[in-house]
C-alpha cells in the first residue's frame, strides 16, 4: 500500500508564496498606497450632505424626475450621447468586420 | 442612515481593485473588465452624492456614464477582435509597436 502521507514542507510553502507574490508585489504596493491615500482623504473630509434623505412616500422612486431632467435640462448631452453611441457602434462593426476576406 | 463616507469608501475599494487589475493583468479582456470596475465606482459616487444632496443631476449623469461605458466596451472588444485576428493573441504585452 502506498504511503502517501502529506508532508508539510515549510520551505516549499514559503517558496510558493514567494513565487505568487513576486510578480505582483509592485502592483499591490501601488494599489495599497493609492487605497490608503484615498481612504484617509475620504474619511477625514466633511462631505456636504443632507441629514435625512427626503422620501416621497407615495412614489419612492425618482425615475420620473430623472426622465424629466433628461428631456429638459440635459437634452443636449442626450443628443450628443445618441451621436456618440451611433458612431461607436459603426466603428465597432467596421473594426470587427475585418477586411472582407471571410 | 448610512453616512456618505461608507459609500465613497466602497467606491474607493472598487476603484482600487480595478486599478490593481488594470496594472497587473495583461490580458485584454481582463483589462477591459478592470476599466469597467473603475467606471462603476465613479457611478457609485455620482449616485451617492446625488441621493445625499437631494439633487437628481448625479443620477442623470450616472445614466450617461453607463452609456459611455457601453460605447467604450464595444470599441474595446472590437479592437481586441482586430488585434486577435492579426496576431492570434490578446496579450497586450506583445503589442508594443504602433504600426505594422
Amino acid at each position: 500500500m502506498m504511503n502517501n502521507e502529506i508532508t508539510i514542507n515549510p520551505m516549499k510553502i514559503l517558496t510558493s508564496v514567494y513565487n505568487f507574490f513576486r510578480p505582483r508585489i509592485l502592483g499591490m504596493t501601488v494599489a495599497f498606497l493609492f487605497l490608503a491615500v484615498l481612504m484617509v482623504s475620504v474619511f477625514f473630509t466633511s462631505w456636504p450632505a443632507v441629514d435625512q434623505i427626503p422620501q416621497n412616500l407615495d412614489d419612492p422612486s425618482n425615475i420620473q424626475g430623472i426622465g424629466v431632467m433628461i428631456f429638459t435640462d440635459f437634452v443636449v448631452p442626450f443628443e450628443i450621447l445618441s451621436i456618440i453611441l451611433l458612431s461607436s457602434l459603426m466603428g465597432a462593426i467596421y473594426m470587427a468586420k475585418g477586411d472582407g476576406s471571410q | 442612515m448610512i453616512p456618505v463616507e461608507l459609500y465613497i469608501g466602497l467606491a474607493v475599494i472598487i476603484f482600487t481593485i480595478g486599478l490593481y487589475g488594470f496594472m497587473t493583468q495583461r490580458s485584454g479582456i481582463r483589462m477591459l473588465m478592470s476599466v469597467e470596475l473603475m467606471l462603476n465606482s465613479a457611478n457609485l459616487n455620482l449616485v451617492a452624492f446625488s441621493s445625499y444632496n437631494a439633487d437628481l443631476t448625479g443620477q442623470v449623469f450616472a445614466l450617461y456614464s453607463i452609456a459611455l461605458a457601453a460605447c467604450e466596451a464595444a470599441i474595446g472588444f472590437a479592437i481586441l477582435m482586430a488585434i486577435f485576428r492579426m496576431k492570434d493573441t490578446i496579450n497586450l504585452d506583445s503589442f508594443n509597436v504602433l504600426r505594422w
